[in-house]
């Protein structure tokens, strides 16, 4: 079980900056949204210390632009929003990050054919 | 109601009436290490002000502690600043070039650049090599640029051939089944590098753990007395042709002269050397 979820970790560490870029095509956003919505689509809890540098150094990159605003109950918070840049390399690394997607998947399927799944009639994967 | 005049004296009080909501003394104490380390690595006292504050904020509505949220301060203050970064909007390089900024986990590889004669060079390489240090590529300066990852370092090893330009990728392929990979070109030289690991397995693999660069250059004995002979003859005709008045057509083509002989059979000797791979003492 330990390893899957390290596996898992390790690809989310490689696809979490687009995640966040994604989170915020429809409007701003501040750092606890954003990881309640990727928590909520699934992709596990993302914690504040992973996703604070990544905003950090999206924010650095030009990708996402930050403002900090005094809120009505607690102390404060940075509101996130895409730049132009940001939306732009979301659009370009989106598409390589499918592209890879789909070469991985097929490669994987090839080694999977021909081996019977357990409790299923081997037909092998399906498309 | 927002910002500049805001943060500067809001954020502390607020940030540790936040954190007395959740734990006070460990919330407290964990915001206030962050605080000290952003400010060491060279943080602006704003932008520490914000980050202290952001982070409070989202440790209210996660209800976690510091710790299980973020790590520990020291390591999250790492990553958010770097070795002596001041956070966005200063010049570090890195801003608004609109590309996918690299992940953490490199930024905290550890860069160092050395420059070598072609006599000390392999052996310096190896023994650094072996300490972790992979060479990424030569600089326009012919120094070779380096990296180690301090959470997986693996050693080393290095060699070097001559090589003609339009041989180059011919040369590489030939090496590349035994695991060799050029890692820079300096004149008619080849640097090509291997993990121990593709020979020795779990062997090649260094603990985990941080190092220091080693000096930026090393020259040999040999280099070091041609320069010093060097310096000497200067310091025998210079004063000499001052003397005389300053030095006239003679000593001009005279140094033109000597200068492109010398020149030429230096450069073939030191082609020689490195040929036959002459070592010699650091």
């Amino acid at each position: 079980m330990g390893m899957a979820t390290d596996r898992r970790a390790s690809w989310l560490k490689g696809v979490l900056d687009l995640l966040v870029l994604s989170c915020l095509t429809d409007g701003e956003s501040y750092g606890y949204e954003i990881a309640r919505r990727l928590e909520e689509a699934g992709l596990g809890t993302i914690r504040g210390g992973t996703l604070y540098p990544v905003l950090n150094r999206l924010e650095e990159a030009g990708l996402l632009d930050a403002e900090f605003r005094a809120a009505e109950r607690g102390p404060g918070r940075r509101y996130y929003r895409l730049t132009e840049a940001g939306s732009t390399v979301l659009h370009e690394q989106g598409a390589a990050w499918n592209e890879f997607h789909r070469l991985v998947g097929e490669h994987l399927a090839k080694g999977l054919a021909g081996r019977r799944p357990e409790g299923i009639t081997g037909k092998g994967p399906t498309a | 109601m927002t910002t500049e005049r805001g943060t500067e004296g809001m954020s502390p009080m607020k940030a540790t009436q936040a954190t007395q909501a959740t734990d006070t003394t460990q919330g407290t104490g964990w915001f206030t290490e962050l605080a000290d380390e952003l400010r060491r690595r060279g943080m602006a006292e704003r932008r520490i002000g914000e980050t202290v504050t952001e982070l409070s904020d989202h440790l209210l509505d996660s209800g976690a502690d510091p710790v299980e949220e973020f790590g520990p301060a020291g390591d999250l203050a790492a990553r958010l600043a770097g070795d002596g970064g001041a956070g966005p909007g200063t010049a570090g390089g890195r801003v608004g070039d609109g590309t996918l900024p690299e992940d953490a986990g490199d930024a905290g590889a550890r860069e160092w650049r050395f420059a070598c004669d072609q006599y000390v060079d392999r052996d310096v390489l190896n023994r650094q090599g072996d300490l972790g240090w992979e060479v990424v590529r030569v600089d326009a300066l012919g120094r070779f640029v380096c990296r180690r990852d301090p959470a997986e370092p693996l050693r080393w090893e290095y060699r070097r051939e001559v090589v003609r330009r339009r041989d180059r990728e011919e040369y590489a392929a030939e090496l590349a089944p035994d695991g060799w990979e050029p890692c820079g070109y300096w004149l008619y030289m080849a640097y090509y590098k291997r993990p121990l690991s593709a020979a020795t397995g779990a062997a090649g693999a260094l603990e985990p753990g941080d190092a220091e660069p080693g000096r930026p250059w090393y020259v040999g004995r040999r280099v070091r007395t041609m320069y010093l002979a060097l310096g000497a003859m200067l310091l025998c005709f210079i004063p000499v042709i001052v003397m005389r008045g300053g030095p006239s057509a003679a000593t001009w083509i005279g140094a033109a002269v000597g200068g492109t002989v010398g020149g030429a059979v230096g450069w073939w000797a030191m082609r020689r050397d490195i040929e036959r791979g002459v070592r010699d003492e650091l």
